[in-house]
């Protein structure tokens, strides 16, 4: 669970180092894309072939079903559910949790087994770890809206 | 919880339109979108029942423009605002950064308002903070309607804490667009 009204700051070292372990997780796997998923649902970045997909609802989306499926798993007396896995026809989905309780979802077709895909997320998954726990640290100063700036935003 | 990348300039904030079961919240996100131009918006995702009542969340994604040389991005969601589905409340509430309340002004909503409100304040205090460090926004939609609340009736039940307000016909746009821009400033303001 998030405390409401936190702020994640993504430092240029931060994001260009996530995208690299993304980018390569992708390649690895041969995955449509790599997507990884604050906590309250919001896209922090995604690789691979983004262009075509809408990758900011599918955050939303991802990230609301894998919360659904947090709380199932407490009504059931697990502490988790790591991991999630929609099997579709052409395209399917696994997403699993970080320690931070952030979220990794990888989007790949039927060209590409569930099995590399899991394999090669879970040996992903400490540099995504340690990555995102260095985030969650980082204390560079907010940017400075001005009023003015914010009237001019409507 | 607010995403600052300085990679892409960018600032991404987490919006929850909150309220009674058929208070307009859904109709709120749906004239935004209508309004928008889709190069500043998503698709607007809607989990709804066959009768159109929300089941999960209603979702959109749109781009105000720059501030301080970031691009702002808004996740607007709405809650079920149903009774039986407090779970699917909560978990919305994840990571908020600002809230609308959206009351229905009707008389025979008035307690149905208060109960959501007492129900909101529960849910962010589970997640270990107070409402009152949260920007909030108070609608008071359907004026439109005859047997209404006067608006001194609406303030002192349910904005106690001084919030700023707005009446709205969200069905008709009234207001809709003013309480947005209310809660994205005090969003944003936040973040200084």
């Amino acid at each position: 669970m998030v405390k409401p009204g936190g702020t994640l700051i993504l430092t240029e070292a931060g994001i260009n180092s996530l995208n690299a372990i993304c980018a390569h997780l992708q390649r690895d796997t041969g995955a449509r894309a790599v997507i990884l998923i604050e906590k309250s649902g919001q896209l922090i970045t995604a690789q691979g072939q983004t262009g075509t997909l809408d990758t900011v609802s599918l955050a939303a989306l991802i990230s609301g079903s894998f919360a659904s499926s947090r709380a199932l798993a407490r009504l059931l007396g697990e502490k988790h559910f790591r991991s999630l896995y929609q099997q579709g026809h052409n395209e399917s989905i696994f997403v699993v949790a970080l320690d931070t309780t952030d979220s990794l979802a990888l989007v790949f077709g039927s060209n590409v087994t569930v099995g590399l895909v899991k394999f090669k997320t879970m040996q992903a998954l400490p540099k995504f770890n340690m990555q995102m726990e260095a985030l969650y640290t980082e204390t560079k100063p907010p940017f400075n809206p001005t009023n003015q700036g914010i009237d001019n935003l409507f | 919880m607010a995403i600052i990348n300085y990679a892409s300039r960018e600032v991404s904030c987490k919006l929850v339109y909150y309220g009674t079961g058929l208070g307009g919240k859904t109709t709120n996100l749906e004239f935004i979108f209508k309004q928008l131009p889709p190069h500043v918006r998503g698709d607007m995702v809607s989990l709804a029942t066959p009768t159109e009542r929300t089941l999960y969340f209603d979702f959109l994604s749109i781009n105000l423009g720059h501030v301080a040389g970031f691009k702002t991005r808004f996740a607007l969601y709405t809650v079920p605002g149903q009774q039986e589905y407090l779970a699917s409340r909560k978990l919305i509430l994840s990571g908020v950064d600002g809230v609308v309340f959206v009351a229905d002004s009707q008389r025979s909503k008035m307690a149905e308002n208060v109960l959501s409100l007492h129900d909101l304040t529960a849910n962010v205090a589970d997640y270990g903070f107070n409402i009152n460090e949260l920007p909030l926004v108070m609608q008071f939609n359907k004026r439109d309607l005859s047997d209404i609340s006067t608006l001194n009736e609406l303030e002192t039940t349910l904005n106690p804490r001084k919030c700023p307000s707005f009446q709205a016909v969200a069905k008709d746009g009234v207001g809709v667009i003013d309480t947005l821009r209310c809660v994205s400033k005090l969003v944003l303001a936040r973040l200084a």
